[in-house]
């Protein structure tokens, strides 16, 4: 116990060390009780420089950077008078003064410190956040898009295995409507620019879900919410960790994180990197016509959908100087090599008298190919000027290439055959070869001003410039629509006032964002042979307010709203330059965001731990923006349609009902309707939008044995359950029910188990998993059939 | 002991992963209602009344925000709007057709047709086979809509493929499969950025021979050299179902054709209209790639362009846009058009009069060069042809306020709306049987 007070103390401590002084001189010695022993992790503190340290286990202690002067040293340890003594530096290398502390028996209770993580302190703000935290799924096997899945409130769509697209919603708002972030800065600015689901796990820390309400310092369009990745924060002298993992479908994921922080200098420095590749070879079911086109079910083992991405970051800094509390720059580079075996509607059959059951009958593509690159860098800034100010500045450049390359004659079977040599080129549709390329900067600008003690202001400015192009490579000529450069400017502001009331049982955060957006596409007219400009600009202002209350130690519930807008994408404004024509007049999505959330926890008080929260949101959505075709098939993006969502969220966990069992499980039920009353969804105003999963439940069970085989070591098995309701790919009221297009009930358990050891200061696990045990034949998109039954192993070294 | 504890924990642990993990991926039962039954009344007795004197397919398509989701259903009569709630669902991608007494539906997807039967008495709809043809190349919307030639003979198209297939509507079987020329090339960057270059609707000429307009547009084709270095000019394929031959006939008289032919009842004769997209490629690509661009040409029996008939429309009526042939009847064409566009500066906004410009349509006698107006379609701004259903034409339009009709043709210039819809596409209309 008397090492946690210490740390605590000492994370306190450090916690607000501005280390204004200048590293000189120090000072050392021992703690010592009456008796003469040795008192470890006691706290020495020289709060007037607001620097300390902990007394290691014989005792000692050592401060450094002392100034010359007379200094105010405070020793505290549990169960001993708080002792204080005035020590002259005059002009010596090191100052040795011991302390000897009185007993204190008054204080003989047991005194419970509570250190939380910025993941509780996360929880535990006015914010609409669920915080997923990484530390036990590191050691297994799923990946992030399969973690995040089993969040209450969260959707996750695959269109296949490892690096398939994914679909990621909350509320039932999906794509642009979320928006998606690395520490804090847009994930395109980051190696992992090209999708949240196929980031490595172990990459990440935790994982911030904002619902609906988004902070200001996100500096963020989102309608739906955001999605924040953290990395490790880098912290120990020399710290690291390894991963390697392999199993079905020739899967080999790696990664490495290494770090070094040097306490004295404050310089600090990390290097992380991944590779993933799997050949996704997992088996599906597809209808195959023999030579009068009469179909057969077969089970194949797909062929083209390989997977290959690596990547690399590293970041250099100092810490904690007078002049910057972080000064850090970070460089990054991610490449992705993705094989396409089909579209997202590869044509499903389900004729069972034909012994067809939901098959595949689209021709598969042989040689379809998207590959990408990003790279760029970031510099963060942060200072605290005294008590009341704290400034934080990011910025950062990025550049990133996609390339579709589609140009094959050959037209396969679903064994991986060619059939057929055809005389025009291209599987997925016309031959396509296609590059776009972006070029973005971005700024993000944080001042918060502490008013009075609980009353703060926070001003938040976020610039963000883009520059899309592209190169048709199948076109030789200047006519090229791809070439058009569109340059997008986003700015979003905001201002915060937050307050903390009643000894921070109360916590307000009410706020305003301003949405302001200037774009511009130049674009040559081959009719005029000149090139044509189009430009404009929109501004909208937004506003929200997180209210939190704690009504007692165990319970608290939260309220948040905000009146959210999404901006177009530049692709919504100018079109395709071909069969997408420009609207100007183009509005930005809008939303009223409303959730009401509360948590009952009785963690400290019973032997059977236990929690339970909730969450009941809204969402009002309104000039959504749709493709409108006119008869001839060509269009513009129009604001057409409005819809609401409203869902409950529920969940809990319960431990040591037997010692070392763990259960959870958690629900999802949203309701998300048109309420179109104009537009091309009128007539089924009050369905449930389409295609679009509405009801989750996710559970989980762990069971963990300590010194297993020696002392310190454990062993966990873990198994978890994850199930979608069907939904149908139209309109609910629309066609006889048998007829329908459906995306059936899935239900995915997987299980493993997790050793962990140390080896001297090595901590290592190993984890045998396997996935979708039951080996269940599961879609999340109609007729993209997911991977079955497979098995991983992952080895895991932290130190 | 207590490791014995342990060990004995996790084999209980182990043993229930197993249970709850047992296999379940078995097959679901059979759905009655979908029961496949190739022909559920093979012979019917002629003799024999039906128990529904009449039933009526309408094929259509609503807007989902994840795209369009086809639909058909059938009637006794004609409904005064549509009922979507007692639909059949054929879902994205797919396209709704007839023969007979039997709908067909063809999903892009898949590159299936699939045979539907509506009973006789119920009108209850089931799965009376599926054929795909996807190992011959068929995917997406390539080749338009299928042509029957007769019970057991019917035929789908990818010219630019080159192929031609033959299969059985009775049987749901492929017959053949033909390798025939493919369309003319119009130069390797046309041919590989083009937006559609292909076939569509296909009709039997009195000879037995099947005739396609092809339609081309751009000018996706610009290249450094000029855009649309080789136009291709009107093109009409012909297709010999005897010798399993085709023949493209090929007009510089007309810029490029509408994928549909006009059919005239009275004389008996087939007209290539103009491509709307050529009033876009004219006005700005000029004169000197985009030749005769509003061009009315006729066919002969055989398929070839009648060589001493070429109607330039402008020279009978002003205008200098073009959208859609209606329909021809006793030698009187009648056609929507723009008369004085005021075209955008930029060609990615060529569209946009689409809803916010009037609209005329005319009636053009073809051999007198007489044009009087037509008001035919009554209340609504636009109609287009959707198909011909046992000699009667039906007309899917539209007004601004996205309310929709199905209009069946009663006389030369009487439309009756039959059915309506709200902010959706009528696709196909048939009388499986009666009157």
């Amino acid at each position: 116990m008397g090492r946690l007070i210490g740390l605590a103390a000492l994370v306190i401590v450090l916690s607000t060390n501005s280390l204004q002084s200048q590293e000189i001189f120090s000072i050392a010695g021992k703690v010592l009780n009456q008796k003469g022993q040795p008192l470890p992790f006691a706290t020495v503190i020289i709060k007037s420089m607001r620097i300390g340290t902990v007394s290691d286990s014989e005792g000692n202690y050592l401060l450094g950077g002392i100034q010359n002067g007379r200094h105010t040293i405070t020793i505290n340890v549990l169960g001993f008078r708080e002792q204080s003594l005035i020590v002259t530096v005059q002009n010596a290398n090191l100052t040795k003064v011991d302390f000897m502390l009185e007993e204190q028996v008054e204080d003989l209770e047991e005194v419970v410190v509570k250190g939380k993580s910025d993941a509780s302190k996360l929880r535990e703000s006015a914010q609409a956040v669920t915080v997923v935290t990484t530390e036990t799924v590191k050691l297994q096997t799923a990946d992030l898009g399969e973690i995040m899945a089993k969040t209450e409130g969260v959707s996750v769509q695959r269109g296949g295995g490892l690096g398939s697209n994914a679909r990621f919603a909350l509320g039932g708002l999906s794509g642009d409507q979320i928006r998606f972030f690395y520490n804090g800065v847009p994930l395109d600015f980051s190696p992992y620019a090209f999708g949240l689901a196929n980031v490595p796990v172990n990459a990440i820390d935790r994982v911030e879900v904002y619902k609906g309400v988004v902070p200001i310092q996100f500096g963020a369009d989102a309608l739906g919410g955001a999605v924040n990745l953290v990395p490790p924060q880098t912290n120990k002298k020399i710290g690291g960790s390894l991963s390697y993992q392999t199993g079905s479908f020739g899967t080999h994921r790696a990664t490495t994180n290494l770090e070094h922080y040097n306490e004295d200098s404050g310089f600090f420095a990390s290097f992380g990197g991944f590779y993933d590749h799997t050949d996704n070879n997992y088996k599906i079911d597809v209808a195959v016509p023999d030579d009068r086109g009469q179909l057969e079910q077969f089970e194949v083992e797909r062929f083209h959908d390989a997977y290959r991405a690596f990547g690399v970051n590293f970041t250099l800094g100092l810490r904690n100087k007078k002049w910057a509390k972080e000064l850090s720059l970070e460089g990054y580079y991610g490449d992705y090599d993705n094989e396409v075996q089909n579209s997202q509607a590869p044509g499903l059959i389900n004729e069972p008298q034909l012994g067809i059951n939901n098959a595949v009958a689209g021709s598969p593509f042989g040689e379809v190919v998207f590959t990408s690159f990003s790279t760029g860098a970031n510099l963060h800034y942060n200072l605290e000027l005294g008590k009341k100010w704290t400034i934080d500045l990011r910025g950062g450049y990025n550049y990133n290439e996609r390339e579709s390359f589609d140009v094959g004659n050959n037209l396969y079977n679903w064994f991986g055959e060619v059939v057929r040599v055809q005389n025009q080129p291209g599987e997925f549709g016309p031959a396509d070869n296609l590059i776009t390329k972006s070029e973005n900067v971005f700024a993000r600008q944080q001042v918060t001003f502490e008013i009075s003690k609980g009353h703060s202001l926070n001003l938040s400015l976020a610039p963000t410039y883009g520059l899309r192009t592209g190169d048709d490579l199948l076109i030789d000529g200047p006519f090229d629509p791809a070439l058009d450069e569109g340059r997008l400017f986003d700015f979003v502001s905001g201002l915060e006032y937050r307050v903390e009331l009643f000894n921070g049982k109360l916590e307000n955060a009410a706020f305003v964002k301003n949405y302001r957006q200037n774009v511009r596409i130049e674009s040559l007219d081959p009719s005029v042979d000149q090139v044509l400009v189009d430009e404009r600009s929109v501004s909208e202002f937004g506003a929200g307010n997180g209210l939190r209350y704690e009504w007692s130690e165990r319970f608290s519930t939260k309220l948040s709203y905000e009146f959210a807008y999404r901006l177009p994408r530049l692709d919504e404004i100018f079109g395709d330059g071909q069969f997408i024509q420009e609207n100007l007049e183009l509005r930005p999505e809008n939303s009223h965001n409303v959730n009401l959330q509360w948590n009952y926890t009785n963690n400290e008080s019973t032997k059977i731990q236990w929690q339970l929260q909730g969450n009941f949101f809204l969402r009002r959505i309104d000039d959504l923006i749709f493709l409108l075709v006119n008869a001839d098939e060509f269009g513009s993006f129009q604001n057409v349609w409005s819809a609401t969502s409203e869902g409950v969220e529920f969940g809990g966990s319960v431990s040591n009902i037997i010692k070392g069992l763990t259960l959870s499980a958690n629900t999802t039920y949203q309701d998300y309707r048109n309420t179109s009353d104009t537009g091309p969804f009128t007539a089924f105003r009050g369905d449930r939008i389409p295609n679009v999963p509405y009801f989750f439940v996710n559970g989980a069970a762990e069971y963990g044995f300590e010194s297993v085989f020696r002392k310190g070591d454990d062993l966990s098995l873990f198994w978890n359950l994850r199930h979608v309701g069907a939904f149908f790919v139209g309109w609910e009221s629309a066609g006889l029910q048998q007829f329908k297009a459906e995306v059936p009930d899935q239900t995915v358990q997987n299980a493993g188990v997790t050793y962990r050891m140390e080896l001297g200061k090595l901590q290592n696990s190993i984890t045998l998993e396997g996935q979708n045990l039951a080996n269940a034949k599961v879609f999340d998109f109609f007729g993209v059939q997911r991977p079955g039954r497979a098995v991983f192993v992952k080895l895991t070294t932290q130190f | 002991m207590m490791r014995t504890i342990k060990l004995s924990s996790l084999l209980l642990f182990m043993g229930l992963f197993f249970i709850a993990c047992s296999d379940d991926d078995t097959a679901p039962a059979p759905d009655p209602d979908t029961q496949v039954d190739p022909d559920p009344d093979p012979d019917p007795d002629p003799d024999m009344d039906p128990d529904v004197d009449s039933a009526i397919m309408i094929g259509y398509r609503v807007n989902t925000p994840q795209g369009a989701v086809r639909y058909f259903e059938v009637h006794e009569e004609f409904p005064s709007t549509i009922n979507p709630s007692e639909a059949i669902e054929i879902g994205l991608s797919s396209r709704v057709y007839s023969f007979g007494e039997h709908p067909y539906t063809y999903n892009e997807n898949a590159g299936t047709m699939t045979k539907w039967n509506v009973d006789r008495s119920t009108l209850e709809i089931s799965v009376g086979g599926i054929v795909s043809f996807a190992s011959s190349g068929f995917s997406g919307f390539a080749g338009g809509p299928p042509i029957f030639v007769s019970e057991t003979q019917a035929f789908v198209s990818n010219l630019r493929e080159g192929v031609v297939l033959e299969w059985n509507p009775s049987t749901m079987e492929i017959t053949e499969v033909l390798n025939v020329d493919p369309l003319p090339n119009l130069g390797e960057q046309y041919q590989s950025v083009t937006g559609f270059y292909g076939e569509w609707n296909k009709y039997i000429t009195s000879n037995g021979k099947v005739v396609m307009a092809v339609e081309h547009y751009g000018p996706e084709a610009c290249c450094d050299e000029g855009c649309l270095a080789q136009p291709g000019g009107a093109i009409v394929a012909v297709f010999d179902p005897v010798s399993g031959t085709i023949q493209y006939n090929q007009d510089d008289r007309l810029y490029s054709t509408h994928d549909d032919l006009l059919y005239d009842p009275v004389t008996d004769n087939y007209y290539a209209p103009p491509a709307d997209g050529n009033s876009h490629t004219f006005q700005y690509f000029g004169e000197d790639l985009v030749n005769n661009p509003f061009a009315l040409l006729r066919l002969n029996d055989d398929g070839s362009f009648d060589p001493d008939f070429a109607l330039n429309l402008p020279d009978n009526i002003d205008f200098n846009f073009f959208i859609d042939a209606d329909f021809i009847f006793d030698n009187k064409l009648v056609f929507t058009y723009i008369e004085n566009l005021d075209f955008p500066l930029a060609y990615n906004e060529r569209w946009s009069w689409f809803g916010s410009v009037p609209t005329s349509t005319a009636v053009l006698d073809i051999n007198t060069g007489e044009v009087t107006p037509f008001g035919g379609f009554g209340q609504y701004s636009f109609a287009t042809y959707i198909n011909n259903n046992g000699g009667t034409n039906f007309f899917e339009a539209f007004n601004g306020s996205g309310e929709g009709g199905l209009l069946r043709q009663d006389g030369f210039d009487a439309f009756t709306t039959v059915t309506t819809m709200e902010n959706g596409r009528f696709r196909w209309v048939s009388t499986l049987w009666g009157e």
